[in-house]
């Protein structure tokens, strides 16, 4: 199964069943965090989403929160929806793989929600430095997707980035 | 007597003009979670960075822990702060402490 093409009409990604349902899930996870940012405060994933702009002085990064978190959630979430909307409309679906062709806009939009996606699941599993280590089923099952989100991140990138 | 408070005001003034001339930066901060590969697309996308620039001030991030990546206006920095936070880097702006 190659994963990616170059087509004229985008990039083309090919994934299995099971990772076209895990990161469609994943992406609808991320879309819900953020439209519930309001009632949430001090949760680690969307602090790290949504961070301070400016270090030691909480009154300009209130205000700076206050004039930009609206518009930076707006768009976190219409990046993670089209990730979702791509993987439900898919066209082509046969022998339990899904392709999903994604134009210059699509395929940037992708890049930058995995890569949140990567953010908020590193925040859930506490990773602070490269030696992490899961631990139990749940911990390893989410560090599994975090690496495998990784891996889809660098294949996209480098079809994007010629 | 004049003349001293009028020399007074005249540095009051200049060091005044100095602090309003100094610019604001903005900084991207090192994290465990972003790949090298893509902070360095980010720089070049967003920056119009050079490939070996934008390689050079993420190395920069990865190794001193943070890295300059703009230096300006404050209201400029702002939307660049505001940018990096949307492609998922750790980014603040501050006076240019230098």
């Amino acid at each position: 199964m190659k994963r990616i093409k170059i087509t004229p009409a985008g990039v083309r990604l090919t994934l299995n069943e099971a990772e076209a349902e895990t990161l469609a899930s994943v992406a609808e996870q991320l879309a819900d965090l953020l439209g519930g940012v309001e009632g949430r405060i001090g949760d680690p994933a969307l602090e790290r989403l949504l961070p301070d702009g400016y270090r030691d002085n909480s009154v300009d990064a209130e205000e700076f929160r206050h004039y930009t978190q609206t518009d930076l959630v707006d768009e976190k979430v219409a990046a993670a929806r089209t990730i979702v909307d791509a993987l439900s409309a898919r066209t082509d679906r046969s022998k339990g793989t899904v392709r999903v062709v994604l134009g210059p806009t699509d395929a940037i939009a992708w890049l930058r929600s995995i890569n949140d996606i990567r953010l908020a699941l590193a925040a859930r599993l506490g990773i602070v430095d490269e030696n992490f280590r899961p631990e139990g089923d749940d911990e390893s099952y989410n560090f599994a997707i975090y690496v495998w989100l990784g891996q889809l991140q660098f294949v996209l990138l480098h079809a994007v980035d010629r | 007597m004049t003349d001293t408070l009028e020399r007074t005001n005249e540095e009051t003034d200049l060091r005044t003009v100095v602090e309003l001339d100094r610019p604001w930066i903005t900084l991207v901060w090192n994290d465990p979670v972003n790949e090298m590969t893509y902070v360095t697309w980010v720089f070049k996308t967003y920056f119009g960075f050079s490939p070996a620039e934008a390689r050079k001030r993420m190395l920069q991030v990865h190794t001193e822990g943070k890295a300059v990546v703009a230096t300006g206006p404050r209201e400029e920095m702002e939307r660049h702060v505001y940018a990096m936070h949307g492609y998922g880097l750790w980014a603040t702006l501050q006076k240019d402490d230098e």
